[in-house]
């Protein structure tokens, strides 16, 4: 029988997001993207890591004091914190009147040697007081294992159970390194699922450009909630990018999670233009060469039909179609470019002696032409003709 | 859009299917040349069209596809020009299934030709505007010239993933009894996931006895890891780009596709990995656009550290972090002090630079450079970390 779950999405653009390489929100900025996010109707988000220092403190602290409203079901907006197992770190957390706190250890034993020089029993140790002291604060916490892509099964599961004894709301699975595929992801969430009842988190990381295949393969297993971020923004190659996942969910298995796509490109170009990252012109789902169309083969199909060569449609994004014309456009995209965009109806052999010149020119060029660019060959081949 | 399947947590794989392995040899046939250069706005020049399959047969690549000889003019001379480099890769020319465009892939002497035409429905009805049979007496007649002229033959099925499964067998069928020596499955808009491409690409290969390669698009972020998932089900070839450039939000890496089979999945294509990022950013200058600095694989900021929680392993022991080496595919490693560094980055970066700072100091030192990094909205640069310290120092001696 076909269940259909209900998936959370947790935004951590905020913090994983901040995490990368020379990003570095303002307070100020860090409001509006958790102001954005509540907007669109994400959730729950992961506002910043408080025991870093003062500074960060009142990042996350802004946040909790803006009251945010998630839009569309007038929930307040949830905001987590991030610290690691120790005492310290989730009073850092608490002291920023945070709703949550995830608390995160590596729990592989590639880390547990090489990178703490400790044992397992530590890190259960340190998982167990870090908790404690969550209680003691009332908050409500999630278990997050670091590097759980590379931890042995048995023990993985060990530390999920722990987090089901200490009361914890859900556990988190790490792809730290963005090794996994997804059929391998597939396989180890349901395994995880059967052995523990707590809601499985997947935060699954982009080094191979597998992120989000990785996120839905983790939910068809039975995981059910999603850390993702805006653009994918986070360490190294980043996480599965909230965008895709979205849209995913929605095109791929018809599974709608309530959020105003529509804004997506809007709140992608705060994000990008606050991180100091441009958008890729063709990143999947925001970029705005996604809906442009240039060769004669692809502008063609799209003229007669968009679902042609299009999964949906660019308004649903935020974006625009665009009909380009350089060296791989055919005559079919030139009418059709004359007649809704400048009033002009080619004929056929116009078209194609037209062609040939943008074509010559493109490469010469070594670029598409712009529109002047375009009536200017036309004038020449028409007043050539007369 | 059509929804491929409604969404199921009952779902069940079976083991063997989790399991699948990828039997090498696996083929790459790149197309940064064909689709690659189809992206809107790219051109490339004649000569960067030459560089760059200098390169990918330098690496290693065992195909590649450069371009369309039925456009005519300087594209043609491209073709023809690196047909006469006889490069140590087979020379791939892209073609619609019409014998006209086959002839003039012949005319430039390439010794594999793709012959293309849709498969899906969708396309035969409203892009096309013909029927089912046309699509198989198409292929029929194509291949069957280019075969009577020694070519080796790709049959692309354009939309495969939308395509009916029944009829994309026959469409395979006449592709396989007209010659072809392999079928190019195109995910053409980007729309399966690794589950449903292992499935479809699985029963086809049941169905008909053809070699596969997989055509897969990035407009969810699946590319690589559905390539990856058709080799699990049994495909042999891939068709990447480098940089992942493609028609709007690309294809499959090729250098995603090959580290991922080397350290994900544990199969190595022989190809020379060292120079992926020279190649990457070649071609980020003929196509301009840019790599960005998190882009898989080839991203500059890839073996940067800079969060405590990162440094601290990796100072430690490069494996907590590192699947790979930076030197495997052509990057450095460097440390940078930022907003989220601790005392193992600011420890590292001094010792760089000559300074041996006690712990005492690297508890006060590391709160003054986070706050300046703060103020300054964005890492610092080395210099400023080591004044801070030399200032630092002599503040305390006063």
């Amino acid at each position: 029988m076909a269940t259909k779950p209900t998936i959370r999405l947790l935004d951590t653009t905020l913090r994983d997001g901040e995490q990368a390489v020379g990003v570095i929100f303002t307070r100020w900025e860090k409001e509006q993207i958790a102001t954005l996010l509540a907007e669109i109707g994400v959730p729950a988000i992961e506002a910043g890591f408080p025991a870093l220092g003062p500074e960060e403190k009142d990042c996350v602290k802004a946040v909790v004091e803006a009251n945010l409203e998630v839009k569309g079901d007038s929930s307040p907006l949830e905001v987590n914190a991030f610290a690691r197992a120790s005492k310290e770190d989730v009073r850092a957390a608490a002291e920023c009147g945070v709703h949550s706190v995830i608390i995160s250890i590596s729990v592989s034993d590639v880390h547990i040697e090489r990178k703490f020089r400790r044992s397992r029993e530590w890190v259960l140790g340190r998982a167990e007081e870090a908790a404690s002291e969550a209680k003691k604060h009332g908050l409500v916490f999630t278990m997050s294992a670091e590097d759980a892509s590379r931890t042995a099964l048995p023990f993985l599961i060990e530390y999920y159970r722990l987090a089901e004894r200490l009361g914890a709301r859900m556990v988190r699975y790490c792809d730290s390194l963005g090794i996994e595929d997804p059929l391998t992801t597939y396989k180890r969430i349901k395994l995880i699922c059967r052995e523990i009842s707590l809601p499985v988190e997947m935060h699954m990381h982009n080094d191979f450009g597998m992120a989000t295949a990785n996120v839905l393969a983790g939910i068809r297993a039975g995981a059910s909630s999603v850390a993702a971020s805006i653009g994918g923004l986070g360490e190294r190659t980043g996480n599965s990018p909230l965008e895709e996942v979205v849209m995913a969910m929605k095109y791929l298995y018809g599974v709608d999670l309530g959020i105003d796509t529509s804004r997506f490109r809007e709140v992608a170009e705060y994000v990008a233009g606050a991180s100091q990252r441009a958008i890729p012109i063709w990143k999947a789902i925001i970029g705005t060469n996604v809906f442009a169309h240039e060769s004669g083969i692809h502008a063609d199909g799209i003229l007669k039909n968009p679902a042609n060569y299009e999964a949906f449609s660019p308004e649903e994004v935020g974006l625009q179609r665009q009909i380009i014309i350089g060296k791989h456009s055919g005559s079919k995209s030139l009418i059709y470019k004359f007649s809704v965009e400048f009033g002009i109806e080619l004929d056929t052999e116009t078209a194609n002696r037209l062609l040939e010149r943008v074509r010559s020119t493109a490469v010469e060029l070594k670029r598409p032409l712009f529109d002047k660019e375009l009536m200017l060959l036309y004038k020449e081949l028409t007043n050539g003709a007369r | 859009m059509q929804k491929l399947k409604a969404f199921d947590l009952s779902d069940v794989f079976s083991e063997e299917t989790l399991s699948a392995e990828i039997h090498p040899p696996v083929y790459i046939d790149d197309t940064t040349l064909r689709d690659g250069e189809q992206t809107a706005g790219v051109v490339f020049a004649n000569e960067e069209k030459i560089h760059i399959a200098k390169m990918l047969a330098q690496i290693g690549v065992h195909q590649i596809e450069v371009g369309i000889p039925a456009m005519g003019g300087d594209e043609k001379e491209a073709i023809k020009e690196i047909v006469r480099l006889e490069l140590p890769a087979s020379i791939l020319a892209w073609n619609r299934a019409v014998v006209e465009d086959v002839k003039q892939s012949l005319d430039c002497g390439v010794d594999a030709v793709a012959v293309s035409i849709s498969s899906s429905d969708i396309h035969i009805k409203y892009k096309l505007r013909r029927d089912r049979q046309w699509i198989l007496d198409s292929i029929k007649r194509a291949v069957e010239f280019a075969k009577s002229h020694d070519l080796y033959v790709s049959v692309n099925a354009e939309d495969a993933s939308r395509a009916d499964p029944d009829f994309l067998v026959e469409f395979a069928l006449a592709a396989k009894e007209s010659g072809a020596d392999r079928l190019r499955y195109c995910d053409t808009v980007g729309i399966l996931d690794p589950f449903e491409t292992y499935e479809r690409v699985k029963a086809l290969i049941e169905e008909v006895d053809i070699p596969i390669e997989m055509h897969t698009h990035n407009d969810f972020g699946m590319a690589t890891a559905n390539a990856i998932a058709g080799l699990q089900a049994g495909a042999t070839y891939v068709n990447t780009t480098v940089n992942g450039l493609g028609e709007r939000a690309g294809n499959a890496s090729l250098e995603e596709l090959v580290m991922a089979l080397r350290h994900c999945k544990g199969v190595s294509l022989g190809i020379h990995t060292s120079l992926f990022r020279e190649l990457a950013e070649y071609v980020a200058l003929a196509s301009g656009r840019p790599i960005p600095a998190w882009k898989p694989v080839v991203g500059s900021s890839l073996f940067v550290y800079e969060s405590e929680g990162r440094a601290s392993g990796a100072v430690r022991d490069p494996t907590t972090y590192e699947i790979f080496l930076p030197g495997e595919v052509g990057l450095p490693r460097r440390f940078n002090v930022g907003k989220y560094s601790g005392p193992s980055v600011v420890r590292h970066k001094l010792r760089e630079y000559g300074h041996h700072p006690s712990e005492e100091e690297m508890l006060k030192l590391v709160p003054i450079l986070r706050a300046r990094s703060i103020a300054l909205k964005r890492s610092l640069f080395d210099r400023e970390v080591v004044e801070a310290y030399l200032s630092f120092r002599e503040r305390k001696v006063q």
